[in-house]
Parts: C-alpha cells; structure tokens; sequence
C-alpha cells in the first residue's frame, strides 16, 4: 500500500497518526484531507509539514464528487477516516451538523 | 468488487473514540456487544460504524472499524478536560465539573491510539472490529485531582493549592454514568499494548501543554484559523 488518506489529519488524533504514518513509511504517500473546522490546526503538523511524502487537501470529506476525483488522480488504496465533530455537549446544542459530518460522509 | 458509484473500493478503516455508543453500565463493552447511544455525538457515530459494515458486506468494501476510549496528550482541543483544566488551573480559573464528577471514563495516551490504528489498519482482519482501550478507568473527579497536583507542582505551587478551583455544575443531559472498553482482542491478535503507564502519559502531558503556552494562546486566541491562509493561500 502507498498512497494513503487520512481524513481528519489536522485534529488532535489524526495529527498523531498522520505524524507517525510520515516518520515510519517514508515510502508510502500520505494525503491529509482536512475541511479545517474550529478543531482543526494545521500548527498540530508544523514539525512534518515539510516531508515529501506528506501533502495537505483542504477539502470537506461530504464533498463526494471531489473526494472521489481525488482517489482516482492520487490512485489512492487506503484510506484511515478520522474526521468527526467530536464534542459531546456541540452535538447537544447542534445535533445536525453530526448527523451530516459523521453519518452522511458514508454514503 | 467495485462500489456502484464507480470507485475501486481502497481498505479502509474507521475510527471512533471518546463518548460512546459504548456505554455500560457495570459490563466491559466488547466488539460483539450491541452499541446503545445515548447522546446525538454518539448516535451518528453508531450509525457511521453500521454504515461501514453495510458497506463491507453489501459492496465487499474491504473495511475495519476500530473504538477508542477517551484520549488525551499533545495537541488536543481545550474543550476537551483535560487540556481545558490544565490551562484553567495554570491560570487559577474555575474548573467545572459535570454531576459529582462521579463518571468513569478510560482513557489512552494518544501516541498509543495512532500506534493501534497502524497495527489495525496493516494487520487487522477485513470486516472484523477492534476496541482499543488502556484498561485504565478513572472518576473525573480523580483525574481532576490528578491534574491539580500535577500542575501545580510543575508550577512551583504547593501540591494541591488549586483544589478550591473545583466548581460543580449541573450533569451533562444523556450523559452515560460510565463506559469501560475491553480491548482483550486487540492485544490478543495482534500483540498490540499500551506503551505507557496513566501517571508517566499525564507527566508528558501535563509537561507538554505547560510548555507549549504558544500553541494553547494560539487556539485560545482564534488566531490558529489564520494559519492555513498564511501557510497555504498562495501555494
């Protein structure tokens, strides 16, 4: 496997795997797809943004047409999706936009 | 197999952590056991995870699903308490704490999650799902006093001094008294374990965020949002 996505790459835990995917597989390609919401920052990335086998898509994972363009153009053939609004108390005040960032983007 | 909108089907795999579908009661949650949502977070994470299996079985998309436990370490958002109450209690400013502070979460270093995801997403068998959890439940309130003692000795402040920060608010609606994971398959397939102890994982913690005042101010601040333009616009 060589060109992989990792969708989330800019939140917390997504950076970490992002992160360790960069250092351990210099062989493989790693594309960071990221929509960059309030909980993405691209600061948690400063000390690999420079590797060449790293590259970052800002692009919303809902985004089905650009997702898939995308797969096809980097012949990617692995994805780890990591994106999700995550906050339990947001979810209580804003229970649609969960439904659509972690539900909807499996279609 | 080929998915019916065109695209060869890559291996994928799909991670959730935190709240929890997962939540029971007095059991451990395996993988074989029912998810019971309780909040919309943890429902539309449920239905993503059925989502990806559905996809594995109907299309043959070769998937894995994985369910974290609470994480914690470098970087993350300070909504979430852990780094909200280092910040709050490097500052002397209240730390609100849900109910009694009663609950019981699990949590993991996330260095250890990203190391899981690795395992999982090389080695993991195509349609199963795998828990990844520390075997470390703590109360809030402890974890809460954990942290106090923590920064404030980092800090030079008796050890301690900032108990008083501690403000009770009303419980979270929907919020699940406890889930524990049981991430027994994991270690027993795939020899995956947790590298550090909860007392070294909050040191490194803690130590990180008290150094890396630059990078809370910045998230604080709003002013991390400017990044991308300053990093990215003219590329």
């Amino acid at each position: 496997m060589r060109n992989i996505i990792i969708t989330g790459g800019a939140g917390f835990i997504g950076s970490h795997v992002v992160r360790l995917f960069i250092n351990k597989y210099p062989e493989y390609n790693i594309i960071n797809i990221d929509k960059l919401t309030y909980a993405g920052n691209l600061a948690n990335l400063k000390d690999v943004e420079g590797k060449p086998n790293y590259k970052f898509v800002k692009m919303d994972i809902c985004d089905f047409e650009g997702i898939h363009r995308l797969m096809q153009d980097e012949h990617i053939d692995g994805v780890i999706h990591l994106a999700a609004e995550s906050h339990v108390d947001r979810s209580i005040k804003d229970p649609f936009t969960f439904a659509q960032t972690n539900v909807m983007v499996h279609r | 197999m080929t998915h019916p909108d065109g695209i060869e089907p890559p291996f994928t795999t799909k991670a959730s952590s935190g709240e929890h579908h997962l939540a029971y009661g007095e059991k451990f949650f395996t993988e074989d056991l029912k998810y019971q949502p309780h909040s919309p977070y943890s429902a539309a994470k449920a239905a993503s995870d059925h989502f990806v299996r559905a996809f594995h079985d109907t299309y043959g998309m070769p998937t894995v699903v994985t369910n974290c436990s609470n994480n914690y370490g470098p970087y993350q958002f300070p909504e979430k308490l852990i780094p909200l109450f280092i910040n709050n209690i490097r500052h002397r400013k209240p730390l609100p704490v849900y109910g009694k502070g009663e609950n019981v979460r699990d949590w993991l270093y996330v260095e250890d999650h990203a190391r899981a995801i690795d395992l999982i997403f090389h080695k993991g068998k195509v349609g199963d799902t795998y828990n990844i959890g520390g075997f470390n439940e703590w109360k809030n309130i402890d974890i809460i006093k954990v942290l106090i003692n923590t920064v404030d000795r980092m800090l030079g402040r008796p050890e301690g001094a900032d108990m008083d920060l501690i403000t009770y608010v009303t419980d979270r609606a929907g919020h699940d008294m406890r889930y524990a994971i049981d991430s027994t398959k994991l270690q027993r397939e795939l020899g995956w374990e947790p590298s550090l102890q909860f007392e070294e994982g909050i040191e490194k913690t803690v130590r990180w965020y008290l150094d890396n005042q630059d990078w809370m101010d910045n998230v604080t601040s709003g002013d991390y949002m400017k990044y991308y333009e300053d990093m990215y616009a003219n590329r």
